[in-house]
């Protein structure tokens, strides 16, 4: 399969929609985890004032983020880790492969990581002769299957059980028919010889802890722990935007982020993790790196609408409850993030000029923003981001699209704009409604206009191809209301 | 220019060309950073009660017993069940009066001996009752390979050492954070396929906790 681009999303989305194996995966989604999700919020005292103190504990972050890296760095370096610093994808790319061949490591095990993807850490990897092995099932299924994740909580959600057993048959010699049992069974053994040989272990960081320098990471499958603790070396790579100030901040976001992505009131392992071991007697790595990326991130900082993009903790409710994500899937979106948040975040990290259809791809119902645990405005953000794309706005990003090409668009506004200032001309602008509209009209509504109307006016073609509007009633309430007063009597 | 001026200046003059914070987040008040949680007067006999139910309710199988002796040989008793022939445990004495017949008891196995041992024996130093949520914290065991590599993870847990909610365990350990600390709710588990649940993919695929009541 040829891999999609967030240039042809509009392509992109109508392959997705016409597929049915796709479709039947996307339902199977939003049904679960949109019902599990609900029951377990339920189990919350006040969720409201849960994503209100972690909105604000994020916006303390980001609002003095400087102050807080260097907390967080200094403590994790007086713990025994080494920081470093990582300005883009690529720097962030070769200071672990310089650390991983540095150790002498042909194969690292890796943990699932979104930030990975988005700096392509494994095709860097492979490039330098290391091979990363994905261990999170849902990864390591991709990965043989050469795909890229279609979801950021669940990576492997647009393939079948019948595919990934296909999958599995081709690739490590399992039956055609294996159940889930049986595959999950086989990714424990496969693995666990790659856990036992490993030197170096790569993982990501779902939050770092200022005050302390600890790191904390969430899963379910004990790839994490295993990657973490077996390995002489863990490398963690963590975006800039993953502080909380205090340990005790961990308590408000280990209740919103199992519950919003998987539906859980507690996933079933989280690992702290403070510096290094302490002692010959301790467990674990004897050496612990966390690669601290930028990669675009602190250019968001710049406009309080764009800075609400690093509040995100990447629980992925948003794609499960977005209608456009629910029909065309994650691949669509031709990006490493997809659904809303993917959609204003694809633009600033790689640029408005390469995805500049994504602040387009949604209806602006808001679904997105209600089930936020951290009450991001994403239809803010996108209108933002559209806004950008029209006016050429300044931050930082590059304006796509001049305003000549909107002349037509401008003028037509305008007009509608004019036809509303005096009573007058409202009244003659109905008039003449009245009389254009027979063209048009259909069982009372203005359906899709085609033929000479839609060639003489393409942009109400286009307009009116997906939109009914009602037609111009004959007579106007305020007509009506004169005429029976005319005829005697109360109006009815 | 290191990287790391580069970067923390990045990230001031982003900052200095923004709005700040509070014009965004007006209706935000101090206080609500980090709420207090509501703690109900729970009695120990409650969490236990409380625990027992979530952890079962996430796959996991408890066992209450009374006193540490009869902690000992429930755990003996499940080990002669599972036909374990050997059994990795952590820097604890729990065994030192047990009486365990043809079975290698390894204290400090290696990476090599780990993937082949029948089950691992460790305690937690706190236990979530909301959640049913063990916790096991480096300072006081070295719990992380034996509680995450054999297939069975059996755990003697205190049921005085039960707290209510996850908020009063991170405030309790806040004064001192260990260098790890491992959260464990139920046995490994996945849904990676057509969120299909599956147990045991890459942890323990049983989670044995004998509560000492």
């Amino acid at each position: 399969m040829q891999a999609q681009t967030a240039e042809n999303f509009d392509k992109n989305a109508r392959a997705a929609i016409a597929d049915p194996v796709l479709q039947g995966a996307l339902q199977n989604l939003a049904r679960t985890f949109g019902t599990r999700r609900k029951a377990a919020i339920a189990t919350v005292p006040d969720w409201e004032a849960s994503r209100e103190a972690a909105r604000s504990i994020k916006s303390e972050v980001l609002g003095k983020l400087d102050k807080y890296l260097v907390a967080f760095a200094d403590n994790a370096e007086s713990n025994g880790a080494k920081i470093h610093w990582a300005r883009d994808a690529k720097e962030a790319c070769s200071t672990v492969t310089a650390l991983v061949k540095d150790r002498g490591a042909e194969m690292v095990v890796k943990s699932k990581s979104m930030l990975t993807e988005e700096i392509h850490l494994n095709t860097a990897l492979e490039a330098e002769g290391i091979e990363p092995i994905e261990t999170d099932l849902g990864e390591w299924i991709i990965q043989l299957a050469g795909e890229t994740p279609s979801h950021i909580v669940v990576p492997a959600i647009h393939k079948t059980k019948a595919q990934i057993a296909e999958l599995f048959a081709d690739k490590v010699g399992t039956d055609g028919d294996a159940g889930v049992d049986e595959l999950t069974a086989t990714a424990r053994r496969i693995l666990r010889q790659k856990f036992a040989e490993a030197t170096v272990g790569i993982s990501g960081v779902n939050f770092g802890i200022a005050e302390s320098g600890s790191i904390l990471i969430l899963e379910n499958e004990g790839n994490v722990r295993l990657t973490t603790s077996l390995p002489k070396t863990h490398i963690a790579v963590m975006g800039i935007e993953k502080l909380l100030p205090k340990f005790t901040d961990l308590g408000v976001f280990l209740e919103l982020l199992p519950r919003s992505g998987t539906g859980q009131r507690l996933t079933a392992y989280q690992s702290i993790i403070t510096g290094t071991k302490k002692g010959d007697d301790d467990e674990g790595p004897d050496e612990l790196h966390i690669v601290l990326v930028d990669n675009g991130r602190s250019k968001m900082l710049a406009h309080p609408v764009t800075r609400q993009s690093l509040a995100c903790i990447r629980c992925g409710a948003c794609l499960n409850a977005c209608p456009v994500y629910q029909s065309v899937g994650g691949h669509a979106y031709g990006a490493v993030y997809p659904g809303p948040i993917g959609a204003v975040i694809t633009p600033q990290l790689e640029g408005l000029a390469k995805a500049k259809q994504l602040p387009y791809a949604s209806s602006l119902c808001g679904a997105c923003r209600e089930v936020c645990p951290v009450k991001i405005d994403i239809p803010e953000l996108l209108l933002h981001l559209r806004a950008e794309i029209t006016e050429g706005t300044s931050n930082g990003v590059e304006a796509v699209e001049k305003a000549a090409r909107r002349r037509g668009e401008s003028l037509a506004f305008r007009l509608y704009g004019s036809m509303w200032k005096t009573p007058g001309r409202y009244r003659l602008f109905q008039k003449i409604a009245r009389m254009t509209q027979r063209l048009v009209v259909r069982d009372g509504q203005i359906g899709k206009v085609s033929g000479l109307v839609a060639s003489a006016a393409p942009p109400l073609g286009a307009w009116t191809a997906w939109r009914d509007a009602p037609a111009v009633a004959p007579e106007s309430f305020r007509e009506l209301w004169k005429r029976e007063l005319k005829e005697g009597g109360e109006p009815k | 220019m290191t990287s790391r001026t580069a970067m923390l200046e990045d990230i001031r003059s982003n900052l200095a060309k923004s709005a700040p914070f509070e014009h965004l987040y007006h209706h935000l008040q101090p206080s609500t950073l980090s709420p207090p949680a509501p703690t109900p007067d729970y009695s120990t006999k409650d969490l236990a009660d409380r625990f027992s139910n979530e952890l079962a309710a996430v796959g996991g199988e408890i066992h209450r017993v009374a006193t540490e002796q009869q902690a000992v040989e429930t755990v003996s008793a499940i080990l002669g069940e599972i036909n374990a022939k050997r059994v990795a445990i952590s820097d604890i004495d729990l065994f030192e009066k047990a009486d365990l017949q043809n079975i290698e008891l390894i204290a400090e196995p290696s990476r090599e001996e780990l993937f082949a041992i029948d089950a691992g024996i460790s305690t937690a130093q706190f236990a979530i009752a909301e959640t049913g949520t063990l916790v096991l914290r480096s300072s006081m065991e070295r719990h992380r390979l034996v509680s995450l590599v054999p297939p069975i993870h059996i755990c003697v847990l205190n049921s005085k050492d039960i707290r209510p909610s996850m908020y009063s365990v991170l405030e309790e350990m806040s004064n001192k954070i260990d260098p790890t600390i491992t959260f464990i709710t139920g046995p490994s588990r996945t849904s990676d396929i057509e969120l299909t649940l599956a147990i045991g993919v890459h942890g323990p695929k049983r989670l044995i906790v004998i509560l000492i009541d």
